[in-house]
């Protein structure tokens, strides 16, 4: 227990002292406080510089402090700049600081004032700063002078895109003073009463001279300006090598950009510095600089290139082995020796690289501007090629260039030399041909020969040899020599055969010989004039097989064609015809046929297009057609007038002429309608034929229907009279209202073929009805009546369409015991016919005998029937006015009758 | 007052051609090709005040590059700023009566020390500028306007006048010093443009009327020469 509390005793008093020794710092001041304190300014840099020592410093001490610096601007309490500047203080040591200020210093009053620490970097927190300088005021204004404007930076150098301030101080308040930059008004910020600042942002670079701000007196003459230098920045170089030719001298070569040169900075300097050896060289050029490679065969080399300015460094570096740089020079001394016809050596030389190093060196030949071949060779010192495949006596150019082997950097230049390989005899006998002429008993032969070519030649051609050997004397030669250019000669011959050799030669040798034969007769010509001649040509393969080459067809005259072809004239019309001439044979004529004229005389004389007006030797005027292609042998002559008088002619024409203007041919065009009349005519009479021996051959057929004997009444034409008029009470007899009691038939007659137009010759048919009912007493069959139906004209508006007579008439007849087929039948036949009545509108009706109580009309019945009588004859059919038919028809309505009409018993 | 220089635009180049053709026809006048006889400082003033024209012509040229040059406001028209920097130029503008009573003699002298200083401050702007092209019309304009000095001297000469000697440390240098702020300098490049322009206008009348001057009416010569006979 007593042990701690002596524990707890101590520690209370070490904190107590401790305490005490705070309080006591913190009360005094520190002995190290910053003293001396100076200030001085740099317009150009626009920077103030403190300059100051640490008051009780020992002269051995040496103590890490911070100093705490602040700057006011126009006023103390307007801080503008605090910085801790931390640094080892030695004892009496003047220490010293700058500080760049944005603001032009002439254009407002600065104070500074700083304090001090002992700099503790484990704990900044607890430092314990001096007291605080006194305000130092930087007061530039004062020195100015007096004159009554100024303006700053003066002459201030900047990069581009830096911001720069600027101020003008007047020394006047009543003046108003406007600033500009480059002639353009700025807008500024008033410091003071007689202070203007303007902040340029991003400034840029205009013109070497620099940038123009001025500011004047509004009201004044006074005008103070400056000028802002606005650099360009100074860019890194770029593609920066060295490379060495010699072994020597490197060469480093750069792009070193746009120029940052002004009129108040010169431009951009380069150092070389090599880090191996510590060397530097500032390089006299701005693109270029050479460095002395260093004799002790230094291999590695690491350079710095740097590029500097007034207000930036820029560098790059390179790090190379000298043998992997070596660009060869280009080699020299190249010569051609041992030229031969085909081939040559080439020689050369190279730069000496040290022993140790290979070359490859390749050569490229060109003949006529062509590379025709390339070579690698491998060099040491000399460098030597065999060139051969070459041609005789021809120029040709080779040229070298080498590069490292080993490491490859960059070949070297070219270097081109000519040579010329020497001549050979030529290759090939020259192509001779000849023309052979009797001129007074002697043979003129004039040989001609086409050039060598330069393969052929191989060198220049100086002559051309001609030995004339006569075939009838062995020993009899005679030589010829035709200098160079010449491609012809003559030779006078006497008349018998001859053998000529022709060789080329040039200085070398002799061409083999161009051989032919003379026969010595010019009159064995055996072509003749007019006379067609094919050729077959045909060459001899190595294996001495001939191959046909070409076919040529030729004259050795071409005489005008004698004859004319035969010429077929078809498809006459009235305005045209057509000319032919297939059989003519192009190949037989004396000369190459090359199209035909047609001549058309015509005593219009008027040419149509196509054809070409033509005088002919008679002095005649015709038109000419011509066809260009001798295959068309065919011609339509148009455009001709009807019934008119041509002649034509056709003639082949060739290179030499046309064929002979013989004899026309004459043709007349025919008329313009009599085709056209016998191709309408021509069918219409076989028709017409044709029906009229069809219808002989259906006579029958045909009157039966169309002529009828017998009309049926509902076909009849007067049904449409009844219709016309609309009168209902007008109707035909309706079969099915007749209720026949008997009938019989008595006597057919079959038709008579009297005419209707006869009523007294016809013989009435009569029905006899049987009395059905007991009741009726009649005297035997006494009902009869005449049917006089068609006496009248009625008939006249009959006609083959109204004759819808039921062709099984007489089987109906056959079955008319039942009266219910009977009706049927003859009802529809009725409503038939009803139904194809028109409104007639003829005056004449056709009255039934019968009057139907059905079909009638029941309100004209009459109420008290007439009763009939015996043998009481039914009035007469006949055709009564319109108006009148009903009464009496009225009157045999009871009277319970049909007419049965057979198909002999029509009339019409 | 002779007029100021108002105008330094850039010539015409039709202009520089009909002054160097005036030159061309008036050479014959040159005295040193004219043998036929002494015919006194006429041609020689003649030939002066031509060549003055055709300096005229061609500094116009070279005024509006070189001002474009130095940029705005240099090379506005109507910029006309205070003769601040511009002190040691001589001065061509005159008083118009002063202009008239100046004796052949002093009229020359003057013409001759203004060219020697301003062909002086040429060459300083030669050396300064920047660009070759400009270098190349400065200095061309450099040897015309040595030309004119020497032409001067040849009338002074004909005259019988002393060329003026320099006195020794009053060679007027360029030495832009560094309290010599750029916009000052570019100022003064300014002034000497333009007074040597307004300097070649007054030269111009300077020898067109010492010209008239020299040639009396040829009526009186014959009228003298009358008197003589009888």
């Amino acid at each position: 227990m007593a042990v701690f509390s002596v524990f707890q005793t101590t520690f209370f008093l070490a904190l107590l002292s401790l305490r005490t020794l705070q309080s006591e710092v913190l009360s005094e001041p520190l002995p190290w406080a910053p003293e001396s304190l100076k200030v001085s300014i740099n317009s150009t840099h626009q920077c103030l510089h403190l300059q100051w020592s640490v008051h009780n410093l020992a002269y051995h001490q040496e103590l890490k402090m911070v100093f705490q610096i602040e700057i006011s601007r126009i006023k103390t309490s307007n801080v503008i700049w605090v910085e801790n500047y931390s640094t080892t203080v030695k004892g009496n040591q003047l220490l010293h600081w700058s500080w760049e200020s944005q603001l032009p210093l002439e254009c407002a009053k600065h104070f500074i004032r700083m304090r001090s620490a002992v700099d503790d970097a484990t704990t900044p927190e607890q430092r314990f700063w001096s007291n605080w300088s006194s305000w130092e005021e930087v007061d530039v204004q004062n020195s100015l002078g007096h004159e009554p404007l100024f303006v700053f930076p003066k002459d201030k150098l900047v990069e581009e895109g830096s911001n720069v301030t600027i101020c003008y101080v007047s020394r006047s308040q009543q003046n108003n003073i406007s600033c500009y930059l480059e002639g353009v008004r700025m807008q500024g910020q008033q410091l003071d009463p007689n202070v203007s600042m303007f902040n340029l942002h991003n400034v840029a670079f205009i013109r070497e001279t620099g940038t123009n701000i001025y500011c004047k007196v509004d009201r004044g003459d006074d005008i103070k300006g400056i000028v802002l230098f606005v650099s360009k920045i100074l860019e890194e170089p770029k593609d920066f090598s060295c490379e060495t030719r010699d072994f020597q001298t490197l060469s480093c070569t750069w792009d070193p950009g746009r120029d940052t040169g002004l009129l108040k900075q010169l431009p951009q300097s380069y150092t070389l510095f090599e880090s191996f050896s510590g060397k530097k060289t500032l390089c006299k050029h701005k693109g270029w600089c050479n460095w002395q490679v260093a004799p002790e065969s230094q291999e590695m080399y690491n350079f710095t290139l740097t590029a500097e300015n007034y207000l930036r460094k820029r560098s790059v570096h390179i790090l190379f082995n000298l043998t992997h740089r070596v660009h060869p020079m280009a080699p020299f001394n190249v010569l051609f020796k041992d030229v031969s016809v085909t081939n040559a050596t080439m020689t050369w030389k190279v730069h000496s690289t040290g022993n140790y190093y290979t070359l490859l060196c390749q050569v490229e030949l060109y003949g006529e501007g062509k590379v025709i071949q390339k070579h690698n060779v491998s060099v040491k010192v000399n460098g030597e090629l065999v060139l051969s495949g070459l041609e005789p006596d021809t120029e040709y150019s080779a040229q070298v260039r080498c590069a490292n082997a080993n490491h490859f950097w960059k070949w070297s230049e070219w270097t081109r030399q000519n040579f010329t390989t020497v001549e050979a005899a030529p290759s090939e006998a020259p192509d001779v041909w000849r023309n052979v002429k009797s001129v007074q008993g002697y043979c003129v032969v004039t040989l001609f020969w086409k050039p060598l070519s330069r393969l052929q030649a191989n060198g220049e051609i100086l002559f051309y040899n001609i030995v004339v050997e006569d075939l009838d004397r062995p020993s009899g030669l005679q030589l010829l020599s035709v200098p160079a250019p010449a491609n012809r000669t003559e030779l006078t011959l006497d008349q018998r055969a001859y053998q000529i050799h022709v060789t080329a030669n040039n200085s070398v040798g002799t061409s083999p010989a161009s051989v032919l034969v003379v026969s010595g007769d010019p009159g064995d010509d055996a072509f003749r004039p007019g006379v067609r001649y094919n050729f077959r040509i045909y060459g001899i393969s190595t294996e001495m097989v001939p191959y046909l080459l070409e076919k040529k067809t030729g004259y050795s005259q071409e005489l005008a064609p004698s004859d004319n072809p035969r010429v077929v004239m078809s498809n006459l019309t009235s305005h045209s015809f057509t000319l032919s001439w297939k059989d003519y044979s192009t190949e037989s004529q004396p000369s190459f046929i090359r199209g035909y004229h047609v001549y058309l005389k015509s005593k219009a004389g008027q040419c149509h297009p196509g054809s070409e007006k033509a005088v002919l030797s008679d002095d005649s005027v015709c038109c000419k057609y011509k066809i260009d292609d001798p295959k068309q042998k065919m011609f339509v002559v148009g455009n001709l007038q009807p019934e008119s008088f041509y002649e034509f002619l056709v003639t082949p024409y060739s290179a030499v002429g046309e064929g002979p203007h013989g004899a026309f041919t004459k043709v007349t065009t025919p008329d313009e309608y009599s085709p056209m009349l016998i191709r309408i005519i021509l069918p219409m009479i076989f028709c017409i034929l044709l029906i009229m021996i069809l219808c002989y051959l259906k006579s029958q057929w045909m009157k039966e229907k169309c002529y009828p004997d017998i009309p049926d009444p509902y076909k009849s034409s007067v049904l449409s009279l009844i219709k016309s008029k609309e009168n209902p009470r007008l109707t035909i007899m309706n079969i099915k209202d007749c209720v026949p009691d008997t009938i019989e038939v008595v006597n057919k007659h079959e038709g008579t073929g009297k005419s209707p137009t006869e009523p007294e010759a016809a013989k009435p048919t009569y029905l006899y009805l049987l009395p059905a009912e007991e009741s009726y007493s009649g005297p035997g069959p006494c009902i009869c009546f005449e049917n006089f139906t068609y006496n009248q004209a009625a008939s006249d508006s009959a006609s083959c369409g109204h004759v819808p007579v039921p062709t099984k008439a007489p089987s109906q007849l056959g079955l008319l015991t039942s009266s219910e087929n009977l009706l049927t039948a003859l009802e529809k036949n009725c409503m038939n016919s009803l139904e194809e009545i028109p409104a007639g509108e003829s005056s004449l009706n056709y009255v039934s005998q019968v009057a139907s109580p059905v079909s009638g009309d029941k309100s004209s019945l009459p109420t008290n029937p007439p009763q009939p009588e015996l043998c009481s004859e039914y009035k007469m059919q006949m055709a009564i006015p319109l108006g009148l038919a009903a009464p009496s028809s009225s009157g045999s309505s009871s009277l319970s009758s049909i007419t049965l009409l057979d198909e002999g018993e029509h009339y019409h | 007052m002779l007029p100021a220089a108002g105008e330094l635009a850039a010539g015409d180049s039709w202009g520089m051609l009909a002054c160097l053709c005036a030159v061309l026809w008036h050479l014959p006048a040159v005295p040193a090709l004219n043998r036929t006889g002494d015919p006194g400082p006429g041609p020689s003033i003649q030939k002066t005040y031509d060549l003055t024209r055709y300096l005229e012509h061609q500094l116009r040229s070279l005024a509006g590059t070189y001002l474009n040059y130095l940029g705005p406001p240099f090379n506005e028209p109507d910029f006309n700023p205070p003769r601040l920097g511009a002190e040691t130029l001589p001065r061509a503008t005159v008083n118009l009566d002063v202009w008239r009573s100046l004796n052949d003699k002093l009229r020359l002298t003057q013409n001759y020390e203004a060219y020697s200083h301003l062909l002086c401050y040429l060459r300083g702007l030669n050396r300064q500028a920047a660009t070759a092209e400009l270098r190349r019309s400065l200095a061309h304009f450099c040897t015309s306007l040595q030309g004119l000095l020497g032409s001067i001297a040849g009338v002074m000469a004909a005259l019988g006048y002393p060329l003026p000697q320099p006195l020794p440390g009053t060679e007027p240098t360029w030495a832009p010093g560094p309290a010599h702020s750029d916009f000052l300098q570019k100022m003064d490049d300014f002034w000497l443009l333009k007074e040597l322009q307004t300097w070649l206008w007054r030269s111009a009348k300077d020898f067109n009327r010492l010209k008239k001057k020299m040639q009396p009416p040829a009526a009186a010569v014959t009228l003298h020469l009358e008197a003589h006979g009888f």
